[in-house]
């Protein structure tokens, strides 16, 4: 159950701060370059058993855009793909992270930037 | 960027499924939401305080006890640090819940005016010591020639207030004490209740002893192991579970000290502040 008091992207800073021990919020580890690799999988997994296991519905909802954003995000800054998902599946995954007008739009423009990578790998 | 490389995952728990990805857009709810609402067994302020000013109430002296109970402590801190002994503090504490919370109708203008409960309750304190500081004053006047000295010491009509301390910060920092403890008994009741009591654990952990006690917080993998969970992503999610529930209790006890119109954002950021300084 949401609540009006309860941020969209309050669950993502409780889970990144807890997971990687930082006060750095999630919109800022998801779209710096400085985040490493390891930490951006270890969050990519956090975010896939929210993703699935998501107490509510807005949850799974935000789980799936975050994990799809790990991967984004390990892309463009990393040039790595952390990912066995098909390359048409994570397109579609990067782009509907663009459209979405609830999203921060930092967390957009690297969705933006790794559906523009993606061509590399067809 | 010329290169990008596929990165080779070696460790399966990288691995993905086709559900993660899966149709995030028509995610249906096949989870039942858990939106159980026990009833607490802490009342909150307003229901003691309207129940302590009706006076058909059968138990209202309880009601009456448990608030001077919840609010002792901030009042004697706030006494203490405006620079009295500790005797006289509790002296002073005692006389403020005999005279005014009970005495004066407080409560009963707390209830009809339901303004900030912690502002009415810190300008009553302040007022009464203030009222105290005259009083013993006027007692001890000052002969015209010469200063009248205090053979047993200063303490015993103690400073004027905001002499030795900071009191309002010292009320405001007893006041969250008691605030964070008393949502973390109604948490557990309903973690616990609910049949999450994993979830409790978990939360008293990573966080409540932590931030109480200033204990380091178990890692993930000894929680996951300790309580037989599938590894650190389910603690993680445990725990915030659990850590909605803290913000959903906090939020309500928060809220039920103020006005309707007041945000209970500004009162947390207002006590937050408190803390900070």
């Amino acid at each position: 159950m949401e609540t009006n008091d309860e941020p969209m992207f309050m669950i993502a800073d409780w889970l990144v701060k807890d997971t990687l021990g930082t006060t750095t919020d999630a919109k800022t580890v998801l779209t710096s370059k400085t985040t490493s690799l390891v930490d951006l999988k270890r969050l990519k997994t956090i975010f896939k058993h929210l993703r699935i296991e998501g107490e509510t519905t807005a949850d799974r909802r935000l789980g799936a855009r975050l994990y799809a954003t790990t991967i984004a995000s390990g892309l463009v800054f990393h040039e790595q793909l952390i990912s066995d998902q098909s390359i048409p599946r994570l397109i579609q995954a990067f782009s509907d992270l663009e459209q979405d007008g609830n999203l921060p739009q930092d967390i957009r423009n690297v969705a933006r930037q790794a559906t523009e990578l993606m061509p590399g790998f067809a | 960027m010329t290169q990008t490389n596929r990165n080779n995952e070696t460790d399966e728990s990288w691995r993905l499924d086709d559900q993660a990805l899966d149709g995030w857009r028509e995610i249906t709810d096949s989870h039942a939401e858990q939106t159980v609402v026990k009833p607490s067994a802490t009342s909150t302020s307003w229901t003691l305080i309207t129940d302590a000013v009706n006076e058909g109430s059968s138990t209202r002296t309880k009601s009456k006890d448990a608030l001077v109970k919840r609010y002792w402590q901030a009042v004697y801190a706030y006494v203490r640090a405006s620079g009295r002994s500790a005797i006289l503090s509790e002296d002073l504490t005692q006389g403020f819940f005999c005279d005014v919370f009970l005495g004066r109708e407080l409560l009963a203008r707390a209830e009809s005016a339901r303004g900030r409960f912690r502002s009415l309750l810190l300008s009553s304190v302040r007022n009464y010591l203030a009222d105290d500081f005259r009083m013993r004053t006027a007692k001890c006047r000052t002969p015209e020639h010469g200063k009248l000295m205090n053979i047993d010491g200063d303490e015993q009509f103690g400073s004027s207030p905001d002499e030795s301390g900071d009191p309002e910060a010292a009320f405001n920092m007893v006041w969250v004490d008691e605030l964070i403890k008393r949502t973390a008994r109604q948490v557990e009741q309903d973690l616990v209740e609910s049949g999450q009591s994993i979830h409790w654990k978990i939360l008293q952990d990573r966080v409540l002893s932590p931030c109480l006690n200033g204990r380091t917080p178990t890692p993930h993998e000894d929680l996951a192991e300790q309580w037989g969970l599938k590894g650190v992503p389910q603690v993680s999610n445990m725990l915030v579970t659990a850590k909605r529930r803290f913000a959903r209790r906090l939020l309500e006890n928060v809220r039920e000290t103020l006005p309707k119109n007041y945000a209970p954002s500004n009162e947390l950021d207002e006590l937050y502040q408190a803390l900070g300084n």
